[in-house]
Formats: C-alpha cells, structure tokens, sequence
C-alpha cells in the first residue's frame, strides 16, 4: 500500500517537473549553428525551465524529417521552398511564419588557391578546366539552389555544370574546399566569415543573380511544445538576439 | 505529379547514372578480377609462414566498413597523401573524378575475388597440377593452362560476385568521388540522392533498375556455370 503511494508520488512528480522542463526542439539550418547556440545559451541562463534542444541541418533534409513526423517546435529554414512544403501540409501552427534573417552568397577557395578569382564569373574560364567546384545538393540544401540560380543568370551554368560536386550541406562544402579536394565552392556570406582561417572569400554574387536569401521561421505543430517554441521565436526577434544574429554576419528583419 | 503517366516519369527521368555504373563497374570488376586472381594465385603458393599475414591483408577491404575504406583511400588520394602529392606532380588528380569510382569498386571487389579465386585453386587436384610439372611446363604456363581452366565456374563466381559488389559500393565511393551528375553518381548514389532530396519516384526507378539488372547479370552466369557442372 505505501509502495503504490510513493509510485503514484513519484509518476504524479515526474508529470509535474516535465511541465516545467519541456525539452524545445528546434530544427534551424546548419549555418545557423554557432549563432543560435551562443542565443540559446543565453535564452537558457534568463528562462531556467526550459531546454532548447537544437538540431543542424540542410533545410530539405529538416524539413523531410518533419514531414515524416520528427516532433519539432520551431523550424528556421534557409529558404522560403521549404517552409512553403510544410505549409502546403499543414505542418505550421498558422499566423506563426515570420521572416527572420538574412544572408548573401559568396563564392570560396582554398586559402593556398593560386587560381585568380575576382568573380562568379571566373568560374567559366579555362584556369577551371579540370578543376571542380562544391555545391550543396539543388534538391536539399538551399545554398545549392541560389548557387545553380546565380550560375543561370550568368549565363555559365552549361559550362559549369559538368564540374559540380553536389555536398549535402554548406558545412560539407566548406570541408571540400578547405582540404583542397576542389578548387571552389559556393556558401553563405556567414559561414565564410566564420571560417575565414580555413577558407578565403573570392567573391560575392552580384546583386540580383538569386532570389534573396531569407531565412523564414515558424512554429511546427509535430513538437509538443508548441507554446514554448512560439516563445523561443519571439526572443530571436528580440535585440537580445538581434544583436547575436548582427555580431556573425546575419542580416535581421524587422 | 498524380496525373504524371509512368512513361512521362521515365522520359524526364536523367539516365547517366546507369552509364556511370555500367562504365565503373565494368573496369572495376576486369581490375578486381585480374588483381584478385593474382593475389590468389600468390597466397596458394606461399609458404604457410606468412600465408595467414597475406590472407589477413588481402581480406581487409571486405570486413572493414565502407566509410573506413573510403577514409583511407580518401587519405591515400587527398591532397596532402602519398599517392595524391604524387599525381599532383604530372598535374592530375584522383579525388572527384570518374577514375576514383573505379578505384573505389576495385578495392571492395578485390577481396571478394581473391577468396573465391583461392579457394578455387585450392580445389584444383594436386595431381593434375605435378603433371603438368613433370612435363616440364613452367608455372605460369601451368597457371594459365592447367589452373585457371579447372578453377573456370570460380572465375566466373568471381566476376559476378565482384561486379555484384562494384555496382553496390557506396560509401567509399562517395568518399573519394563525390556525388557529380554524369560524372560519379553512380546509381545506389542516385539512390541515396534522391532519396535525400525528397524524389521518391527517382529514387524507386532506379532501385527498381538496380533490382532487375543484378537479376539479369547473375542469372545467366549462374546457368552457363551450373551447366558447366561445378557452379
């Protein structure tokens, strides 16, 4: 009898902590690693309670595992195609799909490169002949997708082309170029800055070659804490978190 | 994407994987096959001393993981490796192009080609062999004409089986040799690609492709080396 009674504390007691500490899940893409990290550092030492749980990723490769039921929170995308997917399913908890940050598109090489690259353009001469350049995979990652749209507008993407390694994410980009395996890659403004001992900017795209990058963000009705996630989101549109974004190369929107 | 007929999804669908697959794993099987046999043909006639340190190095590559074969070749063939700096030297590189797919196939192959191939040989009755010897024949004469002949459904157990393993490797491949359109996306990184991606309709066309094409290889084999009578 007193064994049922403590038992019946203890469920009773676990129910009630778990209230309290609700485990946010909060799926972002990769090249908003450090930068939510330092944020949610923060968010956690002013709201004790809650635990933010990020997870990293390319944006296509998040947004499968939401639509095949991963229990998520909040999810920041690095493109507007792949919020547009869970909303099209029903996935986001209305009127919650707010525009966050943004972020420009560089093109990067190896720091010991003896190529001479001013340009997106250079991408097309004949110092690349042989050479092969890293993108993120069109299909996943976002990245890869503004890269094949700039090379478009440039009128080099038959020629390029044949020479793209496809990464599964930026940060896989980033290592190709940094260990040399190719001659350039294409990544975010942010991750190049990040990584300017590893890497070195070549260039930057030149205005209007992609659609901007905006990275939207939302509440996902897979998680179960819902309520903790909206109030995560609104904290990172906070000058708190503003000012993090800001410090690592992130443009905010108001 | 409902009203889409099977039809239109093949004729959208771009086909180069399978040409990249039957290019690599064709060269890689012949490579396999060629560097197998020898390695067996050596184990069998080594002393028993060493023949165990032999056979372990050999089977390496087949009970270590992918991703450690593609790690090492990876290391081997990078930019600061041995092999890498070497052909770095006469301005060519291995990683990121075509010939690392086939070297990636070869060396998972190559095991499975040397065992059979070995125990094959190992079969071969003895007598037949000193025969040949008493006749005066040298050994590679008795190699390519006494041995290999007797050891024939083991060569052919060989090839099918190190094609079967090229045309499946995936991690070392994409390891060394990236995920490049018409270039090194083979079909199982096709596969993976798509899959990633959200294409399920690619990803099952080319499962479905990989499927009927193991059938088609393996079965004619196994039937003209059944009616060989040894399979």
């Amino acid at each position: 009898m007193k064994l049922k009674s403590l038992l019946v504390t203890a469920v009773v007691g676990v129910g009630i902590l778990s209230a309290y500490c609700a485990d946010v899940s909060v799926s972002a893409a990769v090249s908003l690693k450090e930068c939510l990290n330092e944020i949610i550092a923060n968010y956690q030492s002013a709201a004790p309670g809650v635990k933010i749980i990020p997870n990293y990723d390319a944006s296509g490769k998040l947004q499968m595992q939401i639509e095949n039921g991963a229990p998520v929170d909040l999810f920041i995308s690095a493109n507007q195609d792949k919020m547009d997917l869970l909303e099209n399913k029903g996935l986001l908890q209305k009127g919650s799909r707010t525009d966050l940050l943004e972020n420009k598109v560089v093109l990067i090489v190896p720091l010991s490169s003896a190529l001479k690259v001013t340009s997106f353009k250079d991408l097309a001469l004949a110092e690349f002949k042989e050479k092969s350049i890293a993108i993120g995979d069109p299909q996943v990652v976002p990245a890869g997708k503004y890269a094949l749209e700039i090379l478009q507008k440039l009128g080099i993407e038959s020629v390029v082309k044949p020479k793209l390694v496809y990464a599964q994410n930026v940060r896989a980009v980033l290592t190709y170029v940094a260990q040399n395996e190719v001659a350039a890659g294409i990544i975010y403004e942010t991750d190049g800055v990040l990584f300017k001992d590893k890497v070195k900017i070549a260039a930057y795209a030149p205005a209007g070659s992609h659609t901007p990058v905006v990275y939207p963000a939302a509440v996902v009705t897979t998680g179960k804490a819902a309520k903790d996630g909206a109030a995560f989101l609104a904290y990172l549109k906070t000058p708190a978190a503003t000012e993090i974004f800001k410090k690592y190369g992130f443009g905010t929107i108001r | 994407m409902g009203d889409a007929t099977l039809l239109d999804e093949l004729t959208k669908t771009d086909w180069s994987p399978l040409w990249v697959s039957l290019k690599t794993g064709t060269c890689a099987t012949a490579f396999s096959f060629v560097f197998g046999t020898f390695a067996a043909w050596l184990v069998f006639r080594c002393s028993r001393k060493y023949r165990a340190w032999w056979d372990g190095l050999f089977t390496l590559p087949l009970v270590l993981p992918p991703t450690v074969v593609g790690f090492l070749l990876l290391v081997f063939f990078g930019w600061n490796g041995p092999a890498g700096k070497l052909l770095r030297h006469f301005g060519m590189r291995v990683i990121f192009s075509w010939e690392a797919t086939v070297i990636a196939g070869t060396v998972v192959a190559f095991p499975l080609v040397y065992r059979i191939m070995r125990a094959s040989f190992e079969q071969i009755d003895p007598v037949i062999v000193n025969a040949g010897r008493t006749l005066g024949l040298s050994e590679l004469t008795i190699f390519f004409r006494i041995m290999l002949p007797v050891a024939f459904p083991g060569c052919l157990a060989g090839i099918v089986l190190g094609f079967a393993r090229a045309l499946g490797e995936f991690g070392a491949t994409l390891m060394i040799a990236g995920n490049i359109p018409g270039v090194t996306q083979t079909i199982p990184i096709a596969i993976w690609s798509n899959a990633e991606g959200g294409n399920m309709t690619a990803a099952t066309i080319w499962v479905s492709v990989i499927i009927l094409f193991s059938f088609l290889v393996i079965l004619p084999l196994n039937l003209w080396g059944g009616g060989k009578g040894n399979a």
